[in-house]
């Protein structure tokens, strides 16, 4: 029995797998979404939750391809939900695991703290981009789906895919061609700003009590 | 899984690659992704041992609601067992959240089973003097609602919500999340788009997901039935088939959980939405017969503004209070308020208590317009 289709029907021990297999994706990919480590954690634990409820949309039809567009697909939606982080329902968040604030080892804080500056660099630029543009992008440029895996990780079809990436390139091409967006990088806090607001967990009561959003 | 480089396409991912940092690939920090997984299954199968429960007793009780309009409206001041999640219709597909690749859509959309219909309710006059002051003051505020002048918006306009999110609780302080904050978001008419202003960027965004106002603008006018929607679509995991309408870990475990998420429901879609008058005095209505609804003595001060308070206890600790005006009845916002200490254990630096008295958080309304355009105010 594929994978796909233990998923589909609820075998715990799929998702064990499934999670083994890419909660590192969807942790990196809901980085570069919320700027935020923590937040990205607590994305990958919604991000889980959210594949076992959705369970039994996942096609077992004949392709059966990786998983990963889904969960990144998912994850996506999280994401953009916990950066809408500012109404609260405090009652949730013990039932998270924590978060810590800081790693344990110095190495692995200084990776960090490059990623996020990292990240910072592209921040003045994404900013001009449309959120749906930015998805996209992480998605295709940083994740590495295809465009077919990226129209079906967010439900889009393919040519709004390549319309966004397309929209978003020449915004980029512009912006480094003003030098914009090389000029602002260095007065740029990395990223602090978005972290705390993103940094949220009680958003995940919100993102479920979300009606119809 | 890449395209094939002579794909015409290609080069654009590539191009948008060149032109962005590469980005740092991390693993999760050490133990952490172990810890995570753990509790990801520990949910699972909490919610597998639920759903084998709910195989067992199948005994489909149906919601002991009072039968009559006034029984029903006294109760709204007592809270109630409810004899169990029952009621819900079998095929439980409602969906929850449309959030984006699931396309669900969410409460509504289909009629009750009609069976727990008990139709209008306060046109024999006795029933007005029975009223609780809790019930008499949520009458209040429909009527007032209920008399707003308004025009229906065009499915290419928005709706306009401007509302001040104040966080006051420790934990939120622990947490280094900004005091206050405030929200304007977007929604279109047609149900289909959502704006707002990014707090990053100061930037208006707007992208394409459903937002659930067509379904909300065209709720009943019947408040029972609006709230037999509301439980429907809240109700706990895999109590009948395909019935997972909140992530598992939130759902709620106990009538009482049940209660407290419909009277937050009823307030976010007050707080969130400008509905038609008709529906927001319902929605008004629906709110007083949530069992525990109960009314702060005299007013409470929120922000220098004595306002009225109606709400429940939630989750055994916290008031969480629906706000009006205390001349009109007008609706002015939402708080929560801890009635007793509170301790969480796995907050991100340890325990972290909530004092009694400490207030946790306040919505305000700013502002509810009809738009031409998303990023308009008026």
């Amino acid at each position: 029995m594929s994978l796909r289709a233990r998923v589909h029907d609820g075998d715990p021990d799929a998702f064990r797998e499934l999670f083994d297999e890419h909660a590192r994706s969807v942790y990196n990919h809901a980085f570069r979404l919320t700027g935020n480590w923590s937040a990205a954690e607590d994305v990958v634990s919604l991000t889980f939750l959210e594949a076992w409820r959705l369970r039994d949309r996942v096609d077992v039809g004949a392709d059966g391809g990786s998983l990963r567009p889904w969960l990144l697909g998912i994850g996506t939606n999280v994401a953009r939900n916990v950066r809408r982080a500012d109404r609260r329902h405090d009652g949730a968040l013990a039932r998270l695991p924590k978060a810590e604030v800081v790693p344990d080892f110095a190495e692995d804080v200084t990776t960090r703290l490059d990623g996020r500056k990292r990240l910072a660099l592209a921040v003045t630029a994404l900013a001009a981009l449309r959120r749906a543009e930015r998805e996209v992008l992480a998605l295709c440029v940083w994740s590495g789906l295809d465009y077919a895996e990226a129209a079906e990780a967010l439900g889009v079809p393919i040519g709004t895919v390549r319309s966004r990436l397309s929209r978003a390139r020449k915004k980029l091409a512009k912006l480094v061609a003003a030098g914009t967006s090389r000029r602002s990088e260095e007065h740029r806090e990395p990223m602090a700003r978005h972290g705390q607001v993103a940094g949220d967990r009680e958003i995940a009561v919100r993102l479920a009590l979300e009606i119809d959003r | 899984m890449n395209t094939a480089p002579n794909q015409p396409y290609s080069n654009e991912r590539d191009e948008l690659a060149r032109l962005l940092p590469e980005p740092v690939e991390m693993d999760l920090p050490s133990g952490r992704q172990r810890q995570l997984q753990e509790f990801v299954m520990s949910q699972i199968h909490q919610d597998r041992r639920a759903a084998e429960q709910a195989r067992r007793h199948v005994p489909k009780r149906r919601l002991v609601f009072a039968t009559s309009a006034l029984a029903a409206v006294a109760v709204a001041a007592v809270a109630i067992g409810t004899g169990g999640f029952g009621g819900r219709g079998t095929d439980g597909s409602t969906g929850f959240g449309g959030r984006g690749t699931d396309g669900s859509t969410g409460f509504g959309g289909r009629g009750t089973d009609g069976s727990t219909g008990f139709g209008g309710r306060g046109t024999d006059g006795p029933a007005a003097t029975e009223l609780s002051p809790v019930a008499h003051t949520l009458e209040l505020a429909a009527d007032y609602a209920a008399a707003r002048p308004f025009t229906p918006p065009r499915p290419d306009q928005w709706i306009y919500i401007e509302n001040r999110n104040t966080a006051s609780s420790a934990l939120a302080k622990d947490k280094g999340q900004k005091p206050a904050v405030t929200e304007r978001t977007w929604l279109r008419a047609d149900g289909k788009k959502m704006g707002d202003i990014n707090v990053e960027t100061g930037k208006l965004d707007t992208w394409d997901q459903a937002n659930g106002y067509p379904t909300l603008s065209t709720l009943p006018t019947d408040p029972q039935e609006v709230l037999n929607l509301l439980r429907e679509s809240l109700a706990p995991p895999s109590s009948a088939p395909g019935g997972r309408q909140l992530p598992f870990a939130f759902a709620p475990k106990t009538p009482d959980e049940l209660d407290g998420l419909l009277f937050f429901k009823i307030a976010k879609t007050l707080a969130d939405y400008l509905l038609p008058p008709d529906v927001t005095a319902t929605l008004w209505r629906a709110a007083a017969l949530v069992p525990g609804v109960t009314q702060a003595p005299g007013t409470v001060d929120v922000g220098g503004r004595r306002v009225i308070a109606v709400g429940r206890i939630q989750d055994g600790w916290r008031f969480e209070q629906l706000l009006l005006d205390p001349d009109t009845h007008e609706f002015v916002g939402y708080r929560s308020v801890a009635v007793k200490d509170f301790t969480f254990t796995t907050g991100p630096n340890g325990r972290i208590t909530e004092k009694k008295g400490r207030v946790q958080y306040t919505i305000t309304r700013l502002a509810a317009k009809i738009v031409d355009a998303a990023g308009q105010t008026n």
